[in-house]
């Protein structure tokens, strides 16, 4: 059973127009143990609705949907989304597999002055080799998107900026990565070739609000 | 300052780690192609060379510098297919590959081996025309970090560096004061023809290998003094400067060579070229060195003569130095120098106090 509550203080974007983005409202508030009327903390994702809103002017969450937890995906294609964003690994790959495009939260503190997207490598190399599923549908659009939005601020003080890292191949992956996803729209600002050398600390410096991953099992 | 990585036998990893490592592994093992592939970054000594020290890019900075940087990367977007001229630390970089390349053979299983890193604040896009350039000449640098603008300091530590080689003096400053051992590059005036089968590394001493302590002796109260109080404490350790790291880790790598009898066969030599002089101030040099456990090659003491023409024979690939004064002296004769913003010696421009501006 879903049910939908649209947010009348807010004009609805035309939907063929908008990026569509889901996020969980366990990410955008952290409720802890649920008092009834207490006002909830800020969650994870709070940096990056504020950093949405920079590249947006106005954020507006113009619709909220409550789900059960079998059926919320069927809500995520009724309304069309674009991009679903949660931090559950389990939630994503279930949207995934059904070809809604998801990706992680990052948990950690990212920055709340400028968007940052961290494309994994496995995400641009694999849609070369396999047949496309919904799933590389609905990330082929995303990203067309995204690299539209992003063709629209300058090389210097962009809100938005896009990140490559490749983790397992050399500098031969990583260039072609990039010039992959050049030929698709998206020019990347920052990219990182680790060839094996430990993720963590890069991620940590590299304080993205998402990792986009088709692979869900890395 | 950064310590001297961990050596094999050593146990303990992060388990994501293994994985990211176990598959890089696996992908490069697999390549059709025989491209030796990268250490892993505990066990290797890690060179990270900025683009500007790795090839010629002063055509391309002139139009950062006098057009911007839209118009930067158009440019070198334009011109991606057409590869870098080498810059300073080219040479290097092929004599550490030489290094690897003896190393893999006599110790095929090995991680212990250069591991060359790209570090730069260049914007990927303009990093396709380097990834092209470097393919070009069919370097081994499997790693890069381009920021995009932002720092590097960072990064470095992410990927435990044990050198950093940059044209941008900030930067080279930032990363010693993090404790990195780290150098401003200068191409050399001409080009001294440099061994293709040996590393060869030259170092100055104080405020270099050694700290600071002597030279404020020398610049504040004159060379007499220096001399009493160099003798006074000849079997007291000096204290270490930036650059010792460094020297440590290509002491390990050399005993590597050494313990396979191939010491006279060694593909890396090391040179202390100091301003000291042997009889007076010498001594606490070398039992200083001694007491790090530490051995050079080479030690030249010229007690004050200028070094550019010693240099000159030895043609190192590479030579640290703290002051300009000695940085261009080696460049006129044809040596690719790097100079070490550390210490005392930054104040002084050939033996006077560089005037400060008074502070606001």
């Amino acid at each position: 059973m879903v049910s939908t509550i649209q947010n009348t203080d807010v004009k609805q974007k035309e939907a063929d127009r908008a990026v569509v983005v889901a996020v969980t409202s366990r990410a955008v508030f952290d409720c802890g143990v649920d008092d009834g009327d207490e006002v909830c903390e800020v969650g994870v994702a709070f940096p990056l609705l504020q950093v949405l809103q920079r590249v947006n002017e106005r954020l507006e969450i113009s619709r909220f949907c409550f789900s059960s937890e079998e059926d919320f995906t069927e809500s995520l294609l009724k309304n069309n989304v674009h991009l679903f964003l949660t931090t559950d690994r389990d939630e994503a790959a279930q949207a995934s597999q059904k070809g809604v495009f998801s990706a992680l939260l990052n948990e950690k503190v990212a920055s709340s002055e400028q968007l940052r997207v961290v494309f994994c490598e496995d995400a641009v190399i694999r849609t070369d080799t396999e047949p496309p599923s919904a799933s590389q549908d609905a990330a082929q659009s995303f990203w067309a998107q995204l690299g539209e939005m992003r063709r629209r601020f300058g090389v210097l003080d962009s809100p938005l900026s896009l990140l490559l890292l490749t983790s397992r191949g050399g500098r031969e992956s990583c260039g072609a990565a990039l010039q992959t996803l050049r030929s698709r729209g998206l020019n990347m600002d920052e990219a990182y070739c680790l060839a094996g050398a430990p993720r963590s600390p890069i991620l940590s410096l590299l304080r993205p609000h998402f990792l986009l991953i088709n692979h869900l099992e890395d | 300052m950064s310590e001297i990585k961990l050596t094999e036998s050593a146990p303990t990893e992060d388990n994501g780690e293994e994985k990211d490592w176990a598959a890089a592994k696996a992908f490069f093992d697999n390549l059709k192609t025989n491209k030796p592939r990268p250490p892993k970054p505990r066990y290797a000594v890690t060179i990270a060379v900025s683009s500007r020290t790795l090839f010629n890019m002063v055509k391309e900075r002139k139009i950062y510098q006098d057009e911007g940087l839209e118009k930067y990367v158009a440019y070198q977007m334009e011109h991606e297919s057409e590869p870098l001229m080498p810059g300073a630390a080219f040479p290097f970089v092929q004599a550490l590959m030489n290094v690897n390349s003896r190393l893999r053979q006599l110790y095929p299983d090995s991680e212990e081996l250069f591991d060359i890193v790209l570090m730069t604040n260049n914007h990927a896009q303009v990093g396709v025309r380097l990834i092209n350039s470097i393919n070009h000449y069919d370097l081994s640098i499997e790693r890069f970090c381009m920021t995009g603008g932002e720092s590097p300091i960072g990064y470095l530590k992410a990927y435990m560096t044990n050198l950093y080689l940059s044209k941008d003096s900030d930067k080279v400053t930032e990363a010693i004061e993090e404790g990195i051992a780290a150098a401003t590059m200068f191409t050399a005036d001409s080009e001294n023809e440099l061994s293709k089968t040996q590393l060869r590394v030259a170092f100055d001493g104080d405020a270099v290998l050694f700290s600071d302590e002597s030279e404020i002796i020398v610049k504040q109260h004159g060379l007499d003094t220096f001399f009493e109080h160099e003798k006074e404490f000849e079997n007291k350790p000096l204290a270490q400067g930036p650059l010792k790291c460094f020297l440590e880790a290509l002491g390990k790598l050399q005993r590597k060579f050494i313990a396979k009898n191939e010491r006279l066969n060694c593909p890396i030599r090391t040179f202390l070229v100091t301003a000291r002089s042997a009889a007076s101030s010498g001594a606490r040099v070398l039992k200083t060195l001694r007491s790090w456990g530490l051995e050079i090659d080479e030690a030249l003491f010229l007690a004050g003569a200028p070094k550019g023409p010693l240099l000159e024979k030895i043609k190192p690939h590479i030579f640290f130095d703290d002051q300009m004064f000695h940085i261009e002296g080696a460049q006129q004769m044809g040596t690719i120098s790097a100079h070490v913003p550390y210490g005392i010696g930054q104040k002084y421009h050939k033996g006077k106090l560089i005037e400060q501006p008074p502070k606001k």
